[in-house]
């Protein structure tokens, strides 16, 4: 389910946050780590990938997607 | 009574009359996608004061937020095609727009844009000699395409650089409604899509920069997720909603493109397989392009959508495929590597996920999103035609950018003339204030992803590739059913607000473009057909269909594509 946050590797700098066009991504304020909360209205831009200073950001596609 | 103070978002945020923040700004930029950026850099440059307002963040938001590899550009270099005449006919009646406004606002600012690009430290692929790399495709009759290098990187370039000259950026606010005053823009209201606060912007000129497609109105590609599509799917229509409810006209919103893509994945770039020389087959192994263009798998995008339909009503597929394992290494490299993953960097995830090896096997393709399109008609200095109001003409790139900066310095020039802001009704604030947090406030209702899948329902159902007049005005009849049930949504939080507004803005929009296309009596001329109207029709040369809404009424006329007076 896109994107893949890998938290062994994220910082919490909240940038995949800020920059999902599609508000999908939100900051669990509470634990300090992104959360994909709309994971169908993903575009699946990549731009969370293209922004995240740590590379933790995998775009994984969903099954209905590869059929 | 008003309170100056500062804020996180910059100087100058006030309360107006108890409202909530209130901004000023010589030029007011409602979108920040590639061609809002362009244009408050334009209007900053100019030396006004601008604000840029966008629901997502800058650095990201748009169509150009991912990357896109190529450019379309003339350069005029000798040959006849490649100069700003040539340029100016093919795309000007493609649209079909004015070929004196696109010559004047798009193609006469490709150099400045080119420069500021590189400015901006976005490099082009180049010779040897310095001279671009360029690609020739989609029946264009020369090698326009520009190609960039780390595209997906622009978007941030663009951004820096409006930050960096001074633009007051306002992320994560989305624009519900323009402000009037009399007949005359005089800002815009909306609101904050995390915190829920509301912001009204006041400024003497106003450019609307929202995005000119919306395919959120149909279930596109066989996932059926309209978020799973080319364009950008969090725009649902604001750019043609705000100016026709405003008063301003409004054109060719039936003649909106559809796609076709790689199969399960709503995404363009097709042309950068197709202009390396890549060969679509249907299920039977023939190049069926053959049959439909002599200008094969490089014809237009409208003919290669219209041959993969005609294929499959024919039983020819599905499957459908691009085959490109007759490139040499280098080129599929080039292709892979820097166009279609700087197009959109999960390309080459989705080859390596779906298993598919490019040397070895063609991969398959789709029809893809069928869209709402249109623009706001303006003159060749970008103004629309109500006052304040500016805009510029769709045409991918090439039509954000340099339509961006033209209506940039077009508005900073006249905002610089004028003295006085005008008025914003407090009233119609307030109003619009207690509207847009209803949805909160309900109790109990629909979601607003329920809403908008009733909508998808109506024009999946009704306005397909294939239409007819009984169709369209049972579609029309049942999206105004659906708005008299729009005030029973309920938002739990506030991006299902966000939602629920994008929602308005596209219900109206699909209503708009259903009235567009009833009135458009003829087939060709645009992607979709009418079955009952299967011919071109002379009567709608050099002619395009105009809406605004006048007095809260919708008006609709046959006008000719010429220079506004």
């Amino acid at each position: 389910m896109p994107p893949k946050i890998d938290l062994d590797l994220c910082t919490s700098c909240g940038t995949c946050d800020e920059h999902c066009p599609g508000d999908i991504i939100h900051m669990d304020e509470i634990k300090g780590i992104p959360i994909v909360c709309y994971p169908y209205e993903c575009w699946h831009c990549g731009n969370c990938k293209t922004s995240c200073p740590s590379d933790a950001i995998s775009i994984v596609f969903p099954l209905r997607m590869l059929v | 009574m008003s309170n100056n103070c500062e804020t996180s978002s910059g100087k100058g945020i006030y309360m107006f009359n108890g409202i909530g923040n209130t901004f000023k700004s010589d030029v007011l930029v409602l979108g920040g996608g590639g061609g809002g950026c362009m244009a408050a850099i334009a209007a900053r440059e100019q030396g006004v004061s601008v604000a840029v307002v966008d629901k997502a963040v800058i650095e990201s938001s748009g169509g150009l937020g991912p990357g896109n590899c190529a450019i379309s550009a003339n350069l005029n270099t000798g040959p006849k095609w490649d100069t700003d005449e040539a340029f100016t006919l093919h795309f000007a009646k493609e649209l079909p727009a004015s070929q004196k406004i696109f010559d004047k606002t798009l193609t006469k600012r490709l150099p400045l844009v080119l420069k500021m690009l590189e400015d901006m430290g976005v490099e082009f692929f180049k010779d040897s000699a310095g001279n671009y790399q360029r690609l020739q495709t989609l029946g264009r009759p020369g090698p326009w395409q520009v190609l960039i290098k780390d595209a997906k990187y622009i978007k941030r370039k663009v951004a820096a650089r409006v930050r960096k000259v001074g633009v007051n950026v306002f992320d994560r606010v989305m624009i519900t409604n323009l402000l009037l005053d009399g007949n005359k823009v005089s800002g815009a209201i909306g609101f904050h899509v995390r915190t829920g606060e509301f912001y009204a912007f006041r400024a003497k000129k106003v450019i609307l920069a929202l995005g000119d497609f919306q395919s959120r109105a149909w279930a596109n590609s066989s996932t059926a997720n309209p978020y799973n599509s080319w364009q950008y799917p969090y725009n649902t229509g604001s750019q043609i909603v705000l100016a026709c409810a405003a008063g301003a006209k409004v054109v060719n919103l039936e003649l909106a493109p559809a796609s076709i893509g790689p199969k399960g994945f709503g995404e363009g770039g097709l042309s950068d397989f197709t202009g390396s020389g890549a060969y679509y087959f249907n299920a039977f192994g023939e190049r069926f392009m053959l049959e439909y263009s002599p200008m094969k798998e490089r014809a237009p995008r409208k003919i290669q959508r219209w041959a993969v339909y005609q294929e499959s009503i024919k039983g020819k597929g599905p499957p459908f495929y691009v085959d490109a394992t007759h490139f040499k290494e280098e080129e599929l490299k080039h292709v892979l590597h820097d166009l279609v993953s700087k197009d959109r960097g999960t390309w080459t995830k989705y080859f390596i996920q779906r298993g598919i090896d490019l040397r070895s096997a063609p991969f398959e393709i789709e029809l893809g999103d069928l869209r709402s399109a249109g623009w706001v008609l303006i003159n060749d200095r970008c103004e629309s035609t109500i006052s304040g109001l500016f805009a510029f003409l769709p045409r991918h790139l090439p039509g954000a950018l340099c339509g961006g900066v033209s209506a940039g310095i077009e508005a900073a020039k006249d905002a610089m003339l004028v003295n006085n802001f005008p008025a914003i009704d407090s009233n119609v604030i307030a109003k619009e204030k207690e509207y847009f947090i209803e949805p909160l406030r309900r109790e109990e209702g629909d979601s607003p992803q329920e809403f908008e899948n009733i909508i998808r329902q109506v024009m999946n159902y009704y306005m397909g590739m294939v239409r007819n007049q009984k169709g369209m005005e049972i579609a029309l009849d049942r999206l105004k059913m659906i708005s008299t049930h729009i005030n029973e949504i309920k938002a739990k939080n506030y991006h299902e607000l966000m939602k629920t507004h994008e929602l308005r803005h596209l219900l109206e929009f699909c209503e708009l473009t259903v009235i567009a296309n009833m009135e458009r009596k003829e087939s060709g001329r645009g992607y979709y057909m009418r079955s009952d109207y299967p011919d071109l029709d002379n009567k709608y040369d050099n002619k395009q269909i105009a809406l605004w809404k006048e007095n809260g009424k919708l008006c609709v006329s046959l006008e000719p594509i010429e220079e506004m007076k």
